[in-house]
């Protein structure tokens, strides 16, 4: 038996962490991601420029829009970073070299979860340090809670990556766009039966609260976080369920 | 431990279609590659050799049948042992062949001083050394099949699988590919090599399994299969005109003054002594097998009817 070093299959983070890095490095070459995040950009430099930004609570508007078209963003990069995760992989056959090696399924897709999530916090972190800049520029105010806004949009961000990779391992890459969606705007809508079955998205929107300046309470955030958390491990739980019996 | 792979009784249907109708694969299919041996997986295009790899590695649940690895169920943990080179192989197209094998590494957990020693190492046995850090996406269908090469050996692995490796070479490059195979396994590895290009598996592998139709139909040592029975060939130079064959010889034929004898065992001796005795003057004696080639055809044709055969 060869003499490498191995590591235990139970350290399942070395694996997943491995295939982690590899999509961070093939999202760098993205150009989806560059073009949402510069539009994005863009649309908070116009944004003081409308007419309506002469009077009132201009601050606030402000940060409450630029939120607001990050939140979009970010779901976007979410859905079109994990639409494909999957089934390219297949598809170019570049999984045979890797589940040929001792990683389980469940590996691969947490690996690939969280290679997202990086990529994710990444461009959370750009925008909200772009939201936060332009606020100091514009209106010379400090507005820190711009970054409580972006990390509960990173949660959805997460909530929505995780569907599209369950959806990835059961359908093709347009119908998971769909259903990415239709996820999105379910998850927004208040009512209707599906919103039993699917998370509120609605509860991650705090864009309007913290553009007021006001603190999130602790119990709020602990408590989104748990909810996020369990749709999350249940969505990757099928995905890991229905990757293993997927032929390939 | 004395097998490197068993494959016991695997059968697997595919379901196709809209209506999901079953098509067989592979039926009932049992293989052992001793270690440190060389296996060849013969058959035409759609006979199961890539099913039943695809089921060694675990990509494809059998229907029944199982794998084990060195005596192991087939496992991500039994795969420590286990390298793979996939027909026409495809990698991340944004990686450089040095970052590549790195990765590939890592899956193994295998330390990264050692990584970058083994891709060092590995790079230059397959003549990558030069193109370290050439992003893959700019590599050659040969640049890309040897890389794969490189990858299946990241963990120097004791079984090698390798999937129709001269695919896409051109004749320098299988010759290369081959000598690369014989020195891993005079290293001691095992190889389970799987083609359609018979002289590859006839110089190479000990034994060998012919598929068809999803179903091995001759399996055993390649000198035992090729065995055309007890026949020899006799070349014999200078022939006098006055030399009459005997009854026994079944095929006379002259090449540039050599005339080459077919004869039964049984006959040799006499046949032998009669050319001695008329002065002719015998080049060479030696037994007839069949090519590799000859026995393929014969097989996959006679498959057709049903009936399976065996040898060693």
């Amino acid at each position: 038996m060869n003499l490498l070093a191995q590591v235990p299959m139970e350290v399942l983070w070395v694996r997943a962490r491995a295939i982690a890095v590899n999509v961070i490095k093939e999202a760098i070459r993205q150009k989806i991601i560059y073009i949402t995040v510069l539009f994005t950009f863009l649309l908070f430099a116009i944004e003081p420029m409308i007419p309506s930004f002469k009077v009132g609570l201009r601050v606030q508007l402000f940060g409450d829009i630029a939120l607001g078209v990050a939140y979009l963003a970010i779901a976007v990069i979410a859905v079109a970073i994990s639409v494909n995760q999957v089934p390219k992989e297949i598809e170019q056959r570049t999984i045979y070299n890797i589940l040929s090696k001792p990683v389980r399924r469940a590996d691969f897709l947490i690996g690939k979860y969280l290679g997202i999530l990086v990529v994710l916090g990444a461009c959370g972190v750009l925008m909200g340090l772009a939201i936060f800049g332009f606020i100091y520029a514009y209106f010379e105010k400090v507005a820190y809670g711009i970054f409580q806004g972006i990390a509960m949009m990173f949660l959805e961000a997460a909530l929505i990556s995780a569907f599209a990779i369950l959806v990835s391992t059961l359908a093709s890459p347009t119908v998971n766009v769909f259903a990415c969606i239709l996820f999105y705007f379910v998850g927004h809508v208040k009512g209707g039966t599906l919103k039993y079955i699917l998370p509120s998205l609605e509860n991650f929107n705090v864009n309007e609260i913290v553009a007021r300046g006001i603190v999130l309470k602790a119990n709020f955030v602990l408590e989104s976080l748990l909810y996020a958390l369990a749709y999350i491990a249940v969505f990757l739980m099928i995905a890991s369920f229905s990757l293993a019996r997927k032929e390939l | 431990m004395d097998k490197a792979l068993e494959l016991e009784n695997l059968s697997k249907t595919y379901k196709i279609g809209f209506r999901k109708a079953r098509r067989r694969a592979v039926a009932d299919v049992s293989l052992s590659l001793p270690a440190g041996k060389v296996f060849g997986l013969l058959g035409p295009n759609g006979a199961g050799k890539t099913t039943t790899i695809k089921i060694a590695l675990g990509f494809l649940k059998p229907d029944s049948g199982q794998v084990k690895i060195f005596g192991e169920p087939n496992s991500p943990k039994a795969r420590v042992h286990v390298g793979f080179l996939p027909e026409q192989p495809y990698f991340y197209p944004h990686l450089n062949a040095e970052a590549a094998l790195d990765f590939y590494g890592k899956l193994f957990g295998i330390k990264r001083a050692e990584r970058a020693k083994r891709a060092k190492l590995l790079l230059e046995t397959v003549g990558l050394s030069d193109a370290v850090k050439l992003p893959l996406g700019r590599f050659s269908k040969g640049m890309l099949q040897r890389f794969g090469v490189a990858q299946a050996l990241v963990n120097n692995p004791d079984l090698l699988i390798v999937d129709e490796p001269a695919s896409g070479l051109d004749p320098i490059g299988q010759v290369e590919m081959r000598r690369l195979l014989t020195a891993l396994n005079a290293e001691g590895k095992s190889i389970l090599l799987s083609s359609h290009y018979l002289l590859e598996v006839e110089n190479f592998c000990h034994e060998v399994a012919i598929m068809n139709k999803g179903t091995v139909i001759a399996r055993g040592k390649i000198s035992k299969l090729l065995d055309a029975g007890d026949t020899y060939s006799v070349k014999v130079k200078s022939l006098p005109k006055t030399w009459r064959p005997v009854k026994s010889v079944i095929k006379k034929g002259h090449i540039n003054g050599t005339t080459n004898l077919i004869v039964g065992g049984e006959e040799l001796d006499g046949l032998v002594d009669s050319i001695r005795s008329s002065g002719g003057h015998i080049e060479d004696v030696r037994k007839i097998t069949k090519t590799l080639e000859e026995l393929f055809v014969e097989l996959v044709g006679a498959s057709a009817n049903g009936g399976a055969l065996g040898a060693g």
